[in-house]
């Protein structure tokens, strides 16, 4: 009872603060947007204003739900939803965006679906970033669609190379093999997934292969001999003594990039002052 | 749900650095899951041992390499690594239950350490037939 009063007032709530899209206003735009056409765009890709500025709406408004877990809210090559978490908010941010609104997660079993202004409840992947330069050299991105809004967002948090991240499984069963996926090739830990085991490279492998400190021609080299009749591991090693290789082409592919810093790309809509504390102590 | 409740691992002399733990709270709770995952280990070892063709060597011998693996991490004070290493013992004990695992890569696993190093001077690599 309580419940169905909450979620009619937040829902309510809701349609004014942050629903998507609505295809009426997205008519607007149209007709309107063949009037000014900027002069230059670096892409053929058609930035719907409308669209991005209701996304922006939607992730201020997630910043303000989530005020402890969300850092920042950015656009990444124009129209692309980023939110950048601390690391202790995931299940809390992704079920938020799967269901989105925290009272619902708070009374309600996790899986509920019901009617709500974003529904990402597609979870489209789950991939990992090394920056060893980084304070936190791993990064992991989840990136969700919504289908009822055709929209996508991704979110984005950090971790170093032993403090885990909490699986997202019990949101979205689908991050099973992903996090597996990102465990086997960047090694970051998943605390309460299931079944963590490497996926991708072979049983008994050493290292993290996609961590930018991993050799090129890796630890591990694999013969058959057949005098111990057996397949056998033994450190790899190179007939050539190693080379400095010149991988850079010739050509300059994005000269009217050239000065440029590559965060140019990223626009932020909201960043909080303060890096937020972790979840405080909960005794259960 | 898991508690991601940050605590106190190691107080330095200025300030206090809360992290989430992996799975224990103390180092006395990371030592109790290495003994738990270590005996869970020995008593999978005979059944390990004869699955997996390793009999060419007693079983006692074989014990003592699966108890080597074990303490060649005893330096380890951290008690997010251990418990990342007890989990990842974990997982190598269910693959081997499982028989994920074939007797290549757990003896390579196991044995790497007696791998012989590779000749380097050339003598010793013309006297092995490689140059």
């Amino acid at each position: 009872m309580l419940g169905s009063v909450i979620r009619q007032a937040v829902s309510r709530q809701i349609v004014r603060n942050a629903p998507i899209s609505t295809t009426a206003v997205a008519a607007q735009t149209q007709a309107t947007g063949e009037k000014k056409e900027s002069p230059k765009k670096p892409t053929i890709w058609k930035i719907d204003e409308h669209k991005r500025e209701r996304l922006a709406n939607f992730g201020k408004y997630a910043a303000e739900c989530l005020p402890k877990f969300v850092q920042k809210v950015q656009f990444a090559a124009g129209d692309e939803l980023e939110l950048l978490i601390h690391p202790s908010g995931v299940v809390p941010v992704l079920s938020f965006l799967k269901v989105s609104f925290i009272d619902i997660i708070l009374t309600e079993p996790i899986n509920f679906q019901g009617n709500h202004s974003a529904q990402f409840t597609n979870l489209t992947f789950i991939t990992g970033m090394d920056v060893p330069t980084r304070k936190n050299r791993l990064e992991v991105i989840y990136a969700l669609y919504s289908v009822r809004f055709n929209a996508r967002v991704r979110v984005r948090t950090y971790t170093d190379e032993i403090a885990p991240i909490d699986s997202v499984t019990p949101v979205f069963k689908g991050a099973d093999w992903y996090e597996r996926e990102v465990y086997d090739m960047y090694g970051v830990w998943f605390n309460n997934h299931p079944d963590l085991r490497r996926i991708l490279t072979d049983y008994g492998f050493e290292g993290h292969p996609f961590r930018k400190d991993y050799p090129l021609s890796g630890y591990n080299e694999v013969r058959y001999d057949p005098e111990l009749k057996r397949v056998v591991y033994e450190p790899s090693e190179l007939a050539q003594e190693f080379r400095k290789f010149d991988l850079n082409t010739p050509w300059e592919q994005f000269p009217a990039f050239r000065n440029q810093s590559i965060t140019s790309g990223y626009e932020t809509i909201l960043e909080t002052a303060a890096e937020p504390a972790p979840a405080a102590p909960q005794n259960k | 749900m898991s508690s991601t409740a940050g605590r106190v691992v190691r107080a330095g002399q200025s300030a206090v650095r809360t992290v989430a733990p992996v799975k224990s709270n103390n180092s006395a709770e990371a030592r109790m899951s290495v003994l738990q995952a270590y005996k869970e280990f020995q008593r999978l070892t005979p059944k390990f041992w004869w699955d997996f063709g390793l009999h060419d060597m007693p079983l006692g011998v074989f014990r003592a390499v699966i108890k080597k693996q074990f303490t060649k991490n005893g330096h380890l004070t951290d008690v997010r690594v251990v418990d990342r290493l007890v989990g990842e013992t974990n997982m190598h004990m269910e693959s081997i239950r499982m028989a994920y695992y074939n007797p290549d890569h757990v003896r390579n696993y196991l044995f790497a350490e007696n791998v012989e190093a590779k000749p380097k001077d050339f003598l010793s690599k013309f006297l092995n037939g490689k140059e």
